[in-house]
């Protein structure tokens, strides 16, 4: 499975890359910021996208509209990964087309399994 | 100020008499025929010589002559009974016309006597005496009016400065005043309640209260609101919205009092308001850089602390080399509280938006054996210092919001394990009928001193004051439990015996036809 990270914290990214390298043994691909990860989506084709609210220029929702608006893209399974844990702003990613949320802190030993049973949910709803 | 009435002209200074003839031997007649009274007697000549005379000096009472060159008697009757300074002069017209008309032509233009020539000195002395009688009487009484009417202007200005004194307090403070009658037509309105709602007291005065300065979509309610006070409810201070002559709409916080006649029957009611809109404003402004702040903060504690607790998961896994026993032991230390300081930063956030309502339940029919696995899955990654739970195997559902319904549990079990001694179990029971459905955690620590025993749930209480630092936990999460279980409209309570134990239990009502602030979503399917 490949995933592909987006988040502007270099340290979490490392740390998002390790638990799903090295625990998940996915093949994990990243971008630090909205711009650089939809380009990276439409090359590199990833089947699950971990996607930061919070970051400098494109944030989180505007990425994701943006991943829409691709083709490449269009379909591909987003999963928030945010420090934002407020029900109002959980339900505004939600009705963005999210396949889920995760919030952050997360345990590195179970993110794998978690990334994996959202995405499995997410394939399973139609 | 009143002057004794005092009727009898010879008990004051000579009346003065003015005989107005154009005949000389007339004038020196009625001059001698009056002389033994001690009247002080002056004559004219003509209608003008007397109008003169009188405007000069006010006699007590005219004697006056009809026909007459120039100006008659009627004439001259009528100028003087026409001018304010000279009408309450008494006037007797004396003359040789002794027909029916003459006098009533007499009378109409403002005589008071008739007398016939020749004159008769006795019913001359008589009339003469009686009518200063009635002009002394009169005078007094003119007297006495005009003293009444300086009292009642002098007593209006003083209610004047009064009120205008209480209308200064008020415009200070800055309180509306309103009064309504039974019907809610305005009866009074202070000067400064005026200025809020731009129009006069004037423009306002008889019209109706609601109709006229409540905003469209809230008379039905201010209406009902109205009855209730006037019915005699006690609705003592309410706060609603009013409708400015521009159609600006502020808020006004009213406190409310009954009128009510000597007999203690219901008239109207009075209202002092308070405007709050600058203040429900500003509130508004606090609690939305509050929201905002609480969200930064959020972030701002998490994101770090991503970073540690990733990186203690990580070399706790092992993934990145193995660790030596010691080795093991630190980290498992450090995890341990990176995941305190996250739910020290969680409970802090919680109770802050349970307080400002902007964490809702979000209710469904949902298992509780699901939701009661959730939260005793949850306590085996805590560690339980060698306390064992005991859970039921319970079927049935309830109404509830799953996600902070495990909080709860979550947050009495790890209070339960966490002042067990080790050996012990945490027992939770669990009683589901058509009343409701009942959570109870027991466990087997100190138990809680009855002095605290409401005290405990409320925020930053705890039995003892080392516990934050031996227990971990600053004393929020009873408080927090409280507030997910009142969203519920549920209850929540304690029973314990110091030494022996506490039970913790909530109850939580069954699915309500209608809840206010609960709403239904599909089953949750959100990873947490």
């Amino acid at each position: 499975m490949k995933v592909l990270i987006i988040d502007d914290d270099d340290d979490i990214r490392f740390i998002t890359f390790l638990s799903l390298a090295r625990v998940g043994g996915m093949h994990v691909v990243e971008a630090s910021g909205g711009a650089e990860g939809v380009r990276t989506a439409l090359v590199e084709h990833p089947d699950v996208i971990l996607l930061d609210m919070m970051m400098p220029g494109m944030d989180g929702v505007q990425t994701l509209i943006a991943l829409r608006a691709q083709d490449a893209s269009a379909a591909t399974p987003v999963i928030f990964l945010t420090a934002k844990t407020a029900q109002s702003e959980i339900d505004r990613m939600m009705a963005q087309g999210a396949a889920g949320v995760l919030t952050k802190p997360f345990d590195p030993r179970t993110l794998p399994a978690d990334v994996r049973a959202l995405l499995d949910l997410a394939l399973a709803t139609p | 100020m009143r002057e004794p009435l005092n009727p009898e002209p010879d008990a004051g200074p000579p009346a003065h008499l003015l005989v107005v003839d154009d005949e000389p031997r007339n004038r020196e007649l009625l001059a001698i025929m009056l002389a033994p009274a001690g009247y002080v007697v002056g004559a004219a000549a003509s209608g003008a010589a007397a109008l003169a005379m009188v405007a000069r000096h006010p006699p007590d009472l005219i004697l006056l002559d009809v026909m007459m060159p120039d100006m008659d008697g009627y004439q001259v009757a009528a100028r003087l009974k026409g001018d304010p300074a000279t009408k309450h002069i008494p006037i007797v017209m004396v003359t040789a016309l002794d027909d029916r008309e003459s006098r009533l032509r007499g009378l109409n233009s403002g005589a008071e006597d008739f007398l016939t020539k020749p004159v008769d000195r006795i019913e001359l002395s008589t009339r003469v005496r009686n009518l200063l009688r009635l002009k002394a009487c009169g005078d007094c009484v003119e007297k006495q009016n005009h003293a009444l009417e300086a009292e009642v202007r002098s007593r209006t200005a003083d209610l004047r400065l009064e009120r205008d004194r209480a209308e200064r307090y008020l415009d200070a403070a800055e309180i509306m005043l309103l009064a309504l009658d039974l019907e809610g037509r305005i009866t009074l309105v202070n000067r400064y309640a005026c200025s809020i709602l731009e129009w006069t007291a004037e423009e306002l005065l008889g019209r109706s209260w609601i109709d006229s300065c409540c905003p469209a979509g809230t008379r039905g309610a201010i209406r009902t609101s109205f009855a209730h006070l006037a019915g005699g409810e006690n609705v003592a201070t309410v706060e609603n919205a009013i409708l400015t002559r521009s159609g600006v709409t502020r808020r006004i916080e009213w406190r409310h009092t009954l009128l009510r006649d000597d007999e203690g029957r219901v008239t109207g009611t009075l209202s002092s308001g308070t405007d709050v809109t600058a203040h429900r404003q500003r509130l508004e402004e606090v609690e939305a850089l509050k929201t905002g702040f609480l969200s930064t903060v959020s972030h701002e504690l998490r994101t770090p602390l991503t970073s540690i607790r990733g990186s203690l998961g990580l070399l706790a896994s092992e993934v990145l080399g193995p660790l030596s026993d010691e080795g093991r032991g630190v980290v498992a230390i450090a995890e341990r509280n990176a995941c305190r300081l996250l739910v020290l930063i969680n409970d802090i956030l919680d109770i802050e938006r349970l307080e400002t309502g902007t964490m809702e339940p979000h209710c469904t029919l949902v298992s509780i054996d699901s939701v009661l696995r959730r939260a005793v899955d949850s306590m085996a990654t805590l560690g339980q210092h060698g306390v064992t739970l005991q859970a039921p195997d319970i079927s049935g559902t309830m109404w509830a919001d799953p996600d902070r319904i495990v909080q709860v549990l979550v947050n009495l079990l790890s209070n339960a394990v966490k002042f067990s001694p080790p050996g012990t179990a945490v027992t939770i029971a669990v009683a589901c009928d058509a009343g409701g459905v009942e959570f109870r955690v027991t466990d087997r620590g100190r138990g809680v001193p009855a002095a605290l025993r409401q005290a405990i749930f409320e925020r930053f209480r705890q039995v003892e004051t080392s516990d934050a630092r031996e227990k971990g936990g600053i004393g929020l999460g009873l408080a927090i439990c409280q507030s997910i279980i009142e969203q519920h409209h549920g209850t929540i309570g304690l029973d314990s015996t110091e030494g022996a134990g506490s039970t913790f239990w909530f109850r939580l009502p069954p699915r309500p036809a209608l809840h206010a602030g609960a709403r239904l979503r599909p089953a949750d399917a959100r990873a947490s």
